[in-house]
């Protein structure tokens, strides 16, 4: 690495506060900032990949930083490796699609909205590079209360019922997680993972259990797997687009890293295949994957059902990686990828014709390919993408899916992903119909609700955003094996989290 | 009969966790934690004399900027789903008697919540304890003066000055802590300074007014949007 990756958070953070300093002397300033501070970060992003793409391939890549000069027990450290690198550059790519998104979309209370934006970015890269268990609940939290207020930005009545909800189940998600950490530490006395998952077979069996239940329990309810699912449709379909869009493809991908972070290096799978739980979070994740499907089928808001569509495909993430076969994770990450890259698309492209017509949520998608039919043609490359046609990335992840399920003799779970691809097909096709109804008088460019629209509000920058992840998801289609080597390393760092203990403790003396 | 059920259901959880929690060890597992670090060595390595702030500010220093990052996050949350375009409404205030006694005690409040936030590495208290002291002042302007004068005499624009400028300082600090120690919210021995005295403890000091800054401003901020909406016009 060229830099520290501590910048990845100080830059977003540093931005967050300067952007209400800056917003009372200069509003024109104000945006300018935010354009050149979000290009700098993908920047920073896309230099740590480069610069640590030849160590991730050899399997040496590890960063580590002690915050205040501290040595890991005493103080808070970084442990940046290829599983952190590899979130880490999806909260970066993400987070910058969405703010230039955003740029065209968002026509009112700019200055809050990116503050918020960019201290949940700050959030998600604390979450994906700190080596110390309470940090990372503080992260959880900054990256939960900035997405209550980003859910509320519309501020109708929908919106706020959904944050209300949405932050009693954050809350509550937030105590649970609390509440397994005090467990581990006043059982051992340390906060640092790497120490933790060295001696958290210390502990004795029942509190561990206990502290595994607490933290899964809080983290099923971020992800909304089954029985904990209530909050998804409402709060996705509710909040502005973009957000909608960062919820479901960057912050359900940063749960899914916090998940593997504490249950395969931080407690050791072991204590969850023990129990037999692992068998547990496959059935409920299974559950999850069809009553995702199947509840998408009802919906007729656009939105919604792209929110109970992710559910299923959160669900087949979690089952497949509850496998824990290095070809199961492979699945698992790559889908968790590819997933993050298509529902990031479907969601922006939705919200591009939603934007236009006033009136009952149904009706807003009619007529949107009179609006603007590459878009459209997006929304349906992103639609085949999901269900999972050949040529196209969405395909690869679920194929890798089947045969991990095959490898290991779950057929339920194979007839179940396919009528999830069919139930897929099903839900879609009535939303591409509705698209084709109408004509183009009835989408009309709604006059804008900026006071001060300026340079920089255009359609532009919402269209630019849809095609690139249009060609993101055609290109990683065509090469899904770029992915192969690097996942393998990842996949060894979470099979063998004894690695990640050396490299944080390596050097440093302990019992 | 549903709570009869919830309390069956509590009733069992509440057992569980109590015989489950029954085996937590007497003390730590392991025997060199960080906390007996912290008891014997935080004077001689970080100057303070209050434990407290010293894992706050210097051992923590990242989770505090987290934790202070998380109520700037909330403010700016607060101010967006409670912002309207009219300008605020004011209510008259209290009696004379009310005001002029106030008038005496504000700066006090005031000379307090300085004295806690920057004494935080030698007595109980620090940024976020003085800070919300500071944050009483807009309180006491708006019920006491009502809210007109609160605008007068600091206004909204000049709150988020004060907010971002203690975030800033808090980042300030951080960053001169690479430049001197090498690390982030590194504290330079150079400023370690005799422990006992009010300039010691290094960064604790400036990071805890900045805290100060960010938890008193932002708290005002709260407060000033929400009584905004109560308050009608008189």
């Amino acid at each position: 690495m060229i830099f520290s990756p501590l910048l990845l958070i100080l830059l977003p953070l540093g931005t967050a506060f300067l952007i209400p300093l800056v917003d009372l002397f200069h509003v024109e300033t104000r945006r300018l900032m935010v354009i050149i501070s979000a290009s700098f970060s993908l920047f920073l992003g896309f230099a740590a990949l480069w610069s640590a793409w030849p160590e991730l391939l050899a399997g040496t890549f590890f960063h580590s930083y002690h915050l205040s000069g501290w040595l890991p027990p005493l103080g808070i450290n970084l442990a940046f490796d290829s599983l952190g690198l590899l979130f880490s550059s999806l909260v970066t790519l993400f987070s910058f699609l969405i703010i230039v998104y955003s740029i065209g979309f968002i026509g009112h209370h700019e200055g809050k909205y990116y503050v918020l934006l960019f201290l949940f970015q700050a959030g998600c890269q604390g979450i994906v590079m700190t080596g110390d268990i309470f940090n990372l609940y503080v992260f959880i939290e900054l990256s939960a209360i900035t997405s209550y207020a980003l859910i509320a930005f519309e501020r109708d009545r929908s919106s706020l019922e959904a944050t209300i909800k949405y932050m009693v189940y954050g809350i509550l998600a937030g105590v649970f997680i609390f509440l397994g950490i005090i467990i581990i530490y006043r059982s051992l006395g340390t906060l640092n993972i790497a120490e933790i998952a060295d001696n958290f077979h210390r502990i004795p069996l029942t509190l561990q259990r206990t502290s595994v239940v607490f933290l899964l329990t809080g983290l099923l309810i971020k992800l909304g797997v089954f029985p904990f699912h209530f909050w998804m449709a409402k709060v996705y379909g509710s909040a502005p687009a973009s957000i909608s869009a960062l919820l479901s493809g960057t912050l359900a991908k940063v749960n899914i890293y916090i998940l593997l972070r504490l249950f395969w290096v931080g407690t050791g799978f072991s204590v969850l295949r023990e129990a037999g739980w692992d068998r547990f979070l496959l059935g409920i994740a299974l559950l999850s994957t069809i009553l995702g499907h199947v509840l998408a089928l009802r919906e007729r808001e656009v939105k919604r059902m792209l929110a109970f569509s992710s559910m299923g495909h959160m669900g087949m993430i979690v089952a497949v990686l509850s496998l824990n076969t290095p070809l199961g994770l492979f699945a698992g990450l790559l889908h968790a990828v590819f997933h993050a890259l298509m529902k990031t698309g479907l969601f922006l492209s939705a919200g591009y014709f939603l934007r236009f017509r006033e009136g009952p949520k149904e009706k807003r998608f009619t007529g949107a390919a009179y609006r603007k039919l590459p878009i459209f043609i997006g929304f349906i490359i992103f639609a085949l993408s999901m269900i999972g046609i050949p040529p196209l990335n969405g395909f690869f992840s679920k194929w890798f899916t089947m045969q991990a399920f095959l490898e290991k003799d779950v057929y339920p779970a194979i007839a179940l992903i396919y009528s999830g691809n069919i139930l897929g097909l099903i839900y879609y096709l009535p939303f591409v119909r509705q698209g084709m109804l109408g004509k183009e008088s009835i989408m009309k460019q709604k006059s804008t609700s900026s006071p001060t629209p300026g340079f920089f509000y255009q359609e532009r920058f919402v269209t630019t955003v849809v095609y690139i992840l249009i060609l993101l998801v055609m290109s990683s289609g065509l090469l899904p094996f770029v992915f192969q080597e690097p996942f393998e390393v990842m996949i060894a760092e979470l099979t063998e989290p004894i690695r990640y203990i050396e490299h944080v403790l390596g050097g440093i003396i302990h019992e | 009969m549903k709570v009869f059920l919830t309390a069956i259901i509590l009733a069992f959880t509440g057992g569980a966790l109590f015989v489950n929690l029954g085996s937590i060890p007497d003390s730590f597992l392991l025997s060199h934690t960080a906390s007996r670090f912290y008891r014997e060595a935080v004077v001689t390595e970080t100057g303070a004399l209050n434990t407290v702030s010293a894992i706050l500010y210097d051992f923590r220093a990242f989770d505090s900027l987290g934790e202070s990052t998380v109520i700037f996050a909330t403010v700016s949350g607060i101010v967006l789903l409670l912002s309207r375009k009219t300008l605020p409404v004011s209510s008259a205030g209290l009696s004379l008697i009310v005001k002029r006694t106030f008038g005496i005690l504000t700066p006090f409040v005031f000379l307090l919540s300085v004295y806690i936030i920057l004494h935080g590495h030698l007595s109980p208290g620090g940024g976020f304890q003085g800070g919300v002291l500071l944050a009483v002042i807009t309180i006491i302007f708006c019920i006491i003066y009502g809210s007109s004068f609160d605008l007068s005499r600091y206004p909204p624009q000049r709150k988020t000055l004060i907010e971002t400028t203690g975030a800033l300082l808090f980042l300030g600090v951080g960053i001169i802590g690479i430049a001197l120690t090498g690390s982030f919210l590194g504290n330079p021995s150079a400023w370690r300074g005799v422990p006992g005295t009010l300039p010691s403890a290094g960064s604790i000091v400036p990071i805890n007014l900045g805290v100060g800054l960010k938890v008193g401003a932002g708290l005002a901020i709260i407060f000033y949007s929400m009584i905004q909406k109560t308050l009608k016009r008189q």
